[in-house]
């Protein structure tokens, strides 16, 4: 244990003395991930689909708000989709349109879940943002969740159903426009799997928000044991096509990420609670201090062992100085 | 000789300055009512903007059957329901812009309150020296 917070103090210090280097090379992975998934995903527009565009692209982001990697890959997206059908393009180009509208005009910040979701929804570990976002958000990150899933399944409708939409050439625009609204807006698993993250977000972020010791591991294991039971109810009761031993071994994963990021961010020991008690002209105050488990960072001292000799026989030297071997 | 309790607090408001208090500067420039005007004005017109995208989905989904009623159909009264949903629409997104930015307007103006009397206490340090 006490090696495991050396190295989270190392990695603390680290990243503190390299920030300004380490921020944009993330910015960058994260830029290369995500388009490089679009296009293994995708890949219509082979112009788009080359290595040399999305390193520029990447490298190009490296530098710009961390929001700008969100619009990148929708415009990929959309250029992707263009080039398989043109109503698949505007169905989802207006998808997007509307949640940059209606809600990231408020929450800026969350406008990354919307990368995220997806992402992880292509790892098959899709159940562990709802609750990194219950942790470390706010309830109302919930919305951003649901955007998340949204976008993920509307893609992957356009994905599965490439051959009928590029088949479709013949038939009116707006026929081909209602096929794709509605495979995108009729999709059961998509409403239950987007339903039961919110609720996850909402129960973890209320759990660990008590005043309860534990609350952050507690909040985990609840979050992830209503997710499962929510998910498995939905597919009983909608008949959805959610694969169990997916949803298992996923939430198995979620549990040990989270657990990871409550090491890093949330290590505190119960053991040595506080409680004070004191007042103010106004008010009465109960507070409940829970201290940091945190370590020493070993100090490393360099003894120079003949340092003194090596002066004086400098200063012994006719020639007042030697070349050292 | 370096007072250590003015450069903890010297720094705590350089950090300040520049993350959390750079955007509630920028609130707290403003009067209230041209803060919340100003978002509630931007929330309009995305509204709008939703609106026009979604009634040209609405369309493009019937196209035929849409042309074929076009004739039929009371425009009137179509521009009129299509006047209520918009004016509804756009009124909610008020009410829900006007609630989120109060809110922020008055936690930046809190905040930027904590920072000035930080402030003052360090111009009593240097005072006292």
């Amino acid at each position: 244990m006490t090696q495991l917070l050396l190295t989270k103090e190392y990695l603390k210090n680290f990243i503190g003395k390299y920030e300004i280097y380490l921020k944009p090379l993330g910015k960058f992975l994260l830029a290369l991930f995500a388009l490089s998934m679009i296009n293994s995903r995708t890949g219509y527009m082979s112009r788009l689909d080359n290595g040399s565009i999305v390193l520029v692209a990447a490298l190009f982001c490296s530098f710009m708000p961390t929001n700008f990697i969100v619009v990148i890959s929708m415009v990929f997206v959309v250029a992707h989709f263009y080039a398989l059908s043109l109503e698949a393009a505007i169905v989802i180009g207006m998808l997007f349109m509307v949640m940059a509208l209606l809600y990231f005009r408020f929450a800026p910040k969350d406008t990354l879940v919307v990368l995220l979701m997806p992402m992880l929804f292509v790892l098959k570990i899709p159940y562990v943002l709802p609750i990194c976002v219950g942790l470390y958000g706010i309830p109302s990150s919930a919305v951003a969740i649901a955007c998340g899933v949204v976008a993920y399944y509307a893609m992957h409708y356009v994905v599965a159903n490439e051959a009928d939409l590029s088949a479709m050439d013949a038939e009116e625009l707006s026929a081909r426009f209602r096929h794709v609204v509605d495979g995108v807006l009729n999709n059961r698993t998509m409403l239950v799997v987007m339903v039961t993250f919110m609720i996850t977000v909402v129960l973890v972020y209320t759990i660990r928000r008590l005043s309860i010791n534990r609350s952050w591991t507690i909040a985990i294991v609840a979050g992830t044991v209503v997710q499962m039971l929510v998910l498995l109810m939905g597919d009983l009761m909608l008949d959805t096509d959610v694969s169990v031993p997916g949803i298992l071994i996923g939430s198995i994963l979620a549990v040990l990420i989270a657990k990871v990021m409550e090491f890093l961010f949330f290590n505190v020991d119960y053991s040595r609670t506080e409680h004070v008690q004191f007042e103010d002209d106004e008010y009465y105050y109960y507070v409940k201090a829970v201290p940091k488990i945190t370590v020493a960072k070993p100090e490393k001292t360099v003894k120079k062992i003949n340092s003194a000799s090596q002066q004086r026989r400098r200063r012994e030297h006719p020639a007042g100085n030697f070349n050292e071997v | 000789m370096i007072n250590e309790e003015r450069v903890i607090l010297m720094t705590r408001l350089q950090s300040y300055e520049d993350h959390e208090g750079k955007h509630n500067v920028a609130i707290a420039n403003y009067f209230r009512s041209d803060y919340l005007g100003r978002q509630i004005l931007r929330s309009i017109i995305c509204a709008t903007l939703v609106t026009v995208m979604l009634f040209a989905g609405y369309i493009l989904y019937d196209f035929e059957n849409f042309m074929k009623d076009i004739y039929q159909v009371d425009l009137m009264a179509f521009a009129r329901h299509i006047l209520i949903v918009y004016l509804v629409f756009v009124g909610i997104f008020a009410v829900i812009t006007y609630i989120v930015y109060a809110y922020r307007y008055t936690k930046a103006k809190k905040s930027l309150r904590q920072y000035f009397n930080r402030l003052k206490k360090l111009n009593q340090m240097y005072n006292k020296e």
